[in-house]
């Protein structure tokens, strides 16, 4: 395979990823580490070195239109930063020094759970808000929206703090690890432990994602993973694929895709872990 | 109460909700701009499209490693080099809206939200540390 038709299909791959992707709340990840490792034979380690810089570009695009809707909860997000940033770093470091087999085997396993909150999540489960607290404290960070739902105004005190800060440093991790947004784990972490409504929490998610992304495609790019030929392509094709997306997603039957791709993801996560390549 | 009729609690909201898109417009256009200069120059220098695609995509391959050789190689031959150069104003791009908020708050001595925004840029910026060191 030439270089160019390599750079074709990843483009076209890489539309798709970003297509599903955002019909279906997932990051690119998913989709491009197993088609470079699996697809092109590329290692482990570049393909998650592109995949990470694939998913701080889809998230700017998510952040802009989240950030307009005022759904973010600005503070909220800074103060997560700090442990995803964390995870991340140290993320990128153990990712770096595993053997690629071990690497993929975690991959293949990640995908296997993704597709089981994909099930899950078609279930629909719905957070109920909890109310403001009144007083001045330190680090506010109540904050409400409109759910153009319902018309209503929702607000939210983010609670657990601290365990909620623990569990984005496992999210970090877990994003500098497989090369993924971590927002499977961050929208849950959110959603349960801090009493954030789903929508809220999805918004911020998205918007923390590029920063937690950010810190480990630092990393690889100084240890020579994000490759442009490989990234570049992906890093284009991503970015139109979410757009196209996030249009699709109003008209696709979204459990239909949902339980097509969790199916696939599956399939794809067991070759990765039993190596079947 | 926002343009939108929205409501947003804190100041800075209103400050993010009206300079953070453009921001952040401005980053990934500029970033996918140069990711697409590149990957075309890419392929029409020495005749690159014709290539296995293993040869380009391995590591050997001659594309910057760290910031040291992206800086040479901009300045010598450039196509994968511009490429990176793109990828890497995306990776910048959420690290300018740290940047930006750490301003606005420090500008507004809210020292907490400054301090965490700062503590959030020391630990990409150790991110470069590390990715070199290791």
């Amino acid at each position: 395979v030439s270089y160019l038709e390599f750079s074709v299909i990843l483009v076209f791959a890489s539309v798709l990823a970003g297509a599903l992707g955002a019909a279906l709340g997932l990051g690119g990840g998913a989709v491009i580490v197993p088609l470079l490792t699996l697809g092109f034979g590329l290692s482990i380690h570049q393909s998650i070195g592109a995949s990470v810089v694939a998913v701080v570009a889809t998230s700017v695009g998510a952040a802009i239109a989240y950030v307009r809707d005022e759904k973010v909860n600005l503070r909220l997000a800074f103060f997560l930063e700090v442990a995803t940033a964390t995870g991340a770093l140290v993320g990128a470091v153990v990712a770096v020094f595993l053997p690629e087999r071990a690497l993929q085997v975690m991959f293949g396993a990640l995908l296997v759970l993704v597709a089981a909150q994909l099930f899950l999540r078609g279930k629909g489960t719905q957070q109920a808000a909890l109310p403001s607290k009144k007083g001045v404290k330190r680090l506010a960070m109540e904050h409400h929206f409109t759910d153009e739902a319902t018309g209503q105004k929702v607000a939210y005190e983010p609670r657990n703090r601290i365990a909620g800060f623990a569990g984005m440093i496992a999210a970090g991790l877990a994003s500098a690890l497989f090369g993924v947004g971590g927002g499977t784990v961050k929208v849950p972490v959110m959603d349960v432990l801090m009493g954030v409504p789903v929508k809220a929490s999805t918004a911020t998610s998205n918007f923390m994602i590029g920063v937690t992304a950010a810190a480990s495609a630092i990393v690889y790019f100084q240890k020579g993973y994000v490759n442009p030929y490989v990234a570049g392509p992906i890093a284009v094709g991503i970015v139109a694929g979410s757009v196209l997306g996030a249009r699709i997603a109003n008209r696709a039957s979204a459990n239909a895709l949902r339980a097509v791709f969790a199916v696939v993801l599956v399939g794809v996560g067991v070759e990765m872990i039993l190596g079947l390549h | 109460l926002s343009g939108q009729g929205r409501t947003a609690e804190f100041p800075e909201y209103r400050f993010m909700a009206k300079w953070l898109p453009g921001l952040l417009a401005t980053g990934a256009g500029c970033g996918l701009a140069l990711v697409v200069a590149g990957w075309v120059l890419s392929l029409l220098s020495r005749g690159a499209y014709r290539l296995p695609y293993k040869l380009l995509a391995s590591r050997r391959a001659s594309y910057p490693t760290g910031f040291a050789q992206l800086y040479h190689q901009l300045l010598h031959h450039g196509a994968p080099a511009v490429g990176a150069l793109g990828l890497l104003v995306l990776v910048a791009t959420p690290v300018a809206r740290v940047v930006m908020a750490f301003l606005y708050y420090a500008c507004r001595r809210q020292l907490d939200f400054a301090a965490i925004t700062l503590a959030v840029l020391a630990l990409l910026a150790l991110g470069g540390v590390v990715g070199f060191v290791i």
